[in-house]
C-alpha cells in the first residue's frame, strides 16, 4: 500500500546499504540543525525588531521564567522518556502551591513543615499515577486526566476558589530573592538540571528508563523491573512539578486555583522540543534549550503588544513543529517503517 | 476461541459495571435527592447532555478506529463565537449555519491531512489543533461574550418536534444514525476493523486513508453540530466553552467502554454514558453537595472506567509519539 515507503536504494547490496546510510544521516542531521536554525531565525528577527528584547532586565525576566517552568519541563521529560504521558503535572503544581500556603497562611505552620507538606503531595500524586499506569495497565494519558480533574476539585475544595494572598516573608524569599544577584530560582534549577541530567545519563535506573521508552519488551526479558521503573517515572514527574508551583506561588506571593494550569502545555511543549533537540539523546539538556526557547518565544509575543490569544496560537503552531520533527527524526534513527495509515 | 461463563460474576460486572453504576445512581438521587425523580428534571438531564452527547459520537467514531481526536475542544469553542458572532452581524440563519458546519469540515480535513497523510500521531495532532483554534476563537471575539436574541435560531433549541423536546430528538437522530451506519453497514464495520487490525484491512483491498479521512470529517462536522446546539443552548458563546466539555466528553466515551462491551467503543454505551455524567451533576446539585466535588467525581469515574476497560490488558501501555 505505501510505495512512497520502500527506499529506492535498495539495502540488499553493500553498495545500497551504504548510500542509504549516507542519504539517512544526511536527512538526520537536516533535521536536527533544522531546529537551530528555527531558533536562530528567530532570536534574529526578534532582536531585529524590538532590540529591547536583548536588554538585561528582560533577559533577567527570561531567565526566571525559565527556571520556574524548567522543573515541570524536566519532569514530564522523564515521562515521556519512559513512554508516558503525564497530564496532571500543571494541577499537581497548582495543588502543592496552594497547600503549602494554606499550611503557611491560614494553618500558620512554619517554612520547615509546610514546605514538605507541598512536596509530599506531589509525590503522593505521582505514585497514584504510577499505581495506576504500571499496576493497572491503564493509559497514562486517561489516567492522568482523571487525576487533574480529581485536582481541579480539590483545589476549589481547600479555599473555596478564594486566592490566598498573604504570604510570610521568609516564603516570597524563595521566588523573589537573590544570591549574588542571581534569583534563587536560577540556582534551584542548576541544582536540579545537574541532579536529573546525572540520573538519566550516568545511573543505571536512569539508563534502564530511557531503555524502556525504547523498548520495553526487550527491557523486562533483560530483567529490569519494568512496572517499578514507570512508576518510578511517574513518582519523579509529580515530585518535581511542585518545585514549579511552589516558586511560582512564592514570587507571586499568592496563590490562587488555576496557578499552575499553563504548565501542562509549557511543559509538553518544552518535553516534546527537548527530545527532538538532540535526536532523542540527552533529553534533560535538550529540555532546557526547549525551555529557554519556548519562554522567549512567549516573551517576544508580548514584547510586540500581541494579546494573550496569540499564546495559544503560537503554541499550537510550535507544538505541531516539535511534533513533526520529533517523528520524522525518530523514524529516521531508528529506521522504523513510517507508520501505516 | 475461549469460552467464556456468563455466570461468572466478575465477566458480568466488567461488561456491564458502568450500566449497573447507572442504575443504582439512578435509584439512589431518587430516593435521597429532593425532585430528582420528576418529569422535568429527567428530560433537562437528556436536554443537557444533548451537545456532549453528539460530540461524543464523533469521538467515539475516531477512537473505533484506534485514534483519538481532542480537537472538539476547540471547535466547540470556535463554532459558538463564529455563530453568536455571524447572527449579531445580521447574516442570516442558514449562512450561520453552514459557516459553523465548514468550520467542522475544514479541522476535520486539517487533522486528516496531518494523521493520515503526513503519518503524524493523532493525540498531539488534535491537541495542537485544539489549541490553534482556541487561540482562533480568543481572536475572533476578543474575549467577550456574545449573546444570541435571533429568535428563529434560539427556537431551534427551545422548540418541540411533536411532543418532544427538539434537542432530544436531535441526539437520538444522531445517535440512531451513527449505531445503524457503524452496526449494519460494511464501511461500518471497516472503521472498527482500522482499530483492530490496519493492516488486515488494507490487505483485503479497502482503501484506508481514504476511510479515515473520511472518519475525521464527520467527526468534525459532529463536533461543530455539538458547538453549535451548545451555543444555542446557552443562547450565546461564553468563553472557551469546549474547555468545560473536554473532560465529559472523553468520560463519556470510556464509560460507554464500561457499559455495554468490556474495553469497546460502541454507541449505545457512548449515550448512557453521557446519560451518566448529567445524572450525577443533577444528583449532585439535588442533594445539595460543593459544586467542586463534580469534577473529583467526574475524574473519579473516568478512572473508574478506564480501570474496568484495561482490566484484561497484561502489558503497559505506552503512548507512542
Amino acid at each position: 500500500m505505501n510505495k512512497s515507503n520502500s527506499n529506492p536504494a535498495s539495502s540488499d547490496t553493500p553498495h545500497g546499504r551504504i548510500a542509504e546510510k549516507a542519504n539517512q544521516k544526511e536527512r538526520r542531521t537536516f533535521v536536527q540543525y533544522g531546529i537551530f536554525i528555527l531558533f536562530g531565525g528567530f532570536y534574529a528577527v526578534v532582536t531585529f525588531l524590538h532590540p529591547e528584547f536583548l536588554q538585561l532586565g528582560n533577559l533577567y525576566d527570561v531567565l526566571i521564567e525559565t527556571s520556574i517552568i524548567s522543573f515541570v519541563a524536566f519532569g514530564e521529560a522523564i515521562v515521556i522518556t519512559a513512554g508516558g504521558l503525564d497530564l496532571s503535572v500543571g494541577n499537581t503544581a497548582g495543588y502543592a502551591a496552594m497547600l503549602t500556603c494554606y499550611f503557611l497562611t491560614v494553618l500558620g505552620y512554619g517554612l520547615e513543615t509546610a514546605l514538605p507538606i507541598g512536596m509530599a503531595v506531589g509525590v503522593v500524586i505521582g505514585f497514584g499515577n504510577g499505581l495506576m499506569v504500571s499496576r493497572l495497565h491503564m493509559n497514562s494519558l486517561i489516567a492522568t486526566l482523571g487525576t487533574m480533574f480529581v485536582l481541579i476539585g480539590f483545589l476549589y475544595g481547600l479555599t473555596g476558589g478564594t486566592t490566598i494572598h498573604i504570604v510570610p516573608p521568609e516564603f516570597m524569599f524563595l521566588g523573589t530573592g537573590t544570591f549574588l544577584n542571581i534569583p534563587i530560582p536560577v540556582y534551584v534549577m542548576a541544582v536540579v538540571f545537574a541532579a536529573t541530567y546525572l540520573f538519566m545519563e550516568k545511573t543505571e535506573p536512569g539508563r534502564n528508563l530511557r531503555m524502556i521508552g525504547g523498548n520495553m519488551e526487550a527491557c523486562r526479558l533483560s530483567g529490569v523491573n519494568i512496572k517499578n521503573l514507570t512508576l518510578a517515572s511517574f513518582v519523579l514527574s509529580g515530585f518535581l512539578s511542585t518545585f514549579s508551583g511552589i516558586l511560582l506561588a512564592a514570587r507571586q506571593a499568592l496563590g490562587n486555583v488555576d496557578l499552575g494550569e499553563r504548565f501542562v502545555l509549557e511543559a509538553f511543549v518544552a518535553a516534546m522540543l527537548g527530545t527532538v533537540i538532540f535526536n532523542g539523546k540527552n533529553v534533560i539538556t535538550g529540555t532546557l534549550i526547549g525551555t529557554i526557547f519556548l519562554v522567549s518565544l512567549i516573551n517576544a509575543i508580548t514584547l510586540m503588544g500581541a494579546g494573550p490569544q496569540w499564546m495559544y496560537i503560537s503554541q499550537g503552531a510550535l507544538l505541531l513543529v516539535a511534533i513533526f520533527a520529533n517523528y520524522y527524526s525518530k523514524a529516521m534513527m531508528l529506521k522504523i517503517p513510517v507508520r501505516k495509515s | 476461541m475461549k469460552l467464556q461463563s456468563i455466570s461468572s460474576t466478575k465477566e458480568i460486572f466488567n461488561n456491564y459495571g458502568a450500566t449497573f453504576g447507572f442504575f443504582v445512581a439512578i435509584v439512589f438521587f431518587s430516593i435521597v435527592g429532593k425532585g430528582f425523580w420528576s418529569q422535568q428534571n429527567l428530560e433537562n438531564i437528556i436536554i443537557q447532555s444533548t451537545s456532549l452527547g453528539i460530540c461524543a459520537f464523533g469521538l467515539t467514531l475516531v477512537l473505533l478506529m484506534g485514534d483519538i481526536d481532542l480537537s472538539y475542544a476547540g471547535v466547540v469553542g470556535l463554532v459558538g463565537a463564529l455563530l453568536a458572532g455571524w447572527l449579531k452581524e445580521g447574516h442570516s440563519l442558514v449562512q450561520a449555519t453552514l459557516l459553523c458546519m465548514s468550520v467542522g469540515l475544514v479541522t476535520g480535513l486539517i487533522n486528516a491531512a496531518l494523521i493520515v497523510f503526513l503519518r503524524l500521531p493523532s493525540f498531539l495532532v488534535t491537541v495542537a489543533v485544539m489549541f490553534l483554534c482556541m487561540g482562533a476563537e480568543r481572536v475572533y471575539n476578543q474575549g467577550i461574550t456574545t449573546w444570541i436574541t435571533n429568535n428563529s435560531a434560539l427556537t431551534l433549541i427551545r422548540g418541540h418536534i411533536g411532543p418532544v423536546p427538539a434537542p432530544i430528538v436531535y441526539m437520538f437522530a444522531v445517535f440512531l444514525i451513527c449505531w445503524f451506519l457503524q452496526t449494519q453497514t460494511r464501511w461500518g464495520h471497516y472503521i472498527r476493523g482500522l482499530g483492530e487490525n490496519i493492516n488486515a484491512i488494507t490487505e483485503v483491498g479497502i482503501r484506508a486513508r481514504m476511510l479515515k479521512t473520511l472518519v475525521y470529517v464527520i467527526a468534525g462536522i459532529l463536533f461543530a453540530f455539538g458547538g453549535y446546539l451548545e451555543t444555542l443552548r446557552n443562547s450565546g458563546a461564553v468563553m472557551y466553552a469546549g474547555k468545560q466539555l473536554m473532560l465529559s466528553v472523553l468520560t463519556a466515551c470510556f464509560l460507554g467502554t464500561a457499559s455495554f462491551k468490556a474495553g469497546k467503543y460502541n454507541f449505545p454505551g457512548t449515550l448512557l454514558g453521557a446519560f451518566f455524567l448529567y445524572t450525577l451533576m443533577s444528583g449532585f446539585t439535588a442533594l445539595g453537595l460543593k459544586f467542586y466535588l463534580i469534577p473529583v467525581a467526574q475524574g473519579l469515574i473516568l478512572i473508574a472506567a478506564v480501570a474496568i476497560s484495561s482490566i484484561r490488558r497484561e502489558k503497559i501501555e505506552q503512548v507512542q509519539f
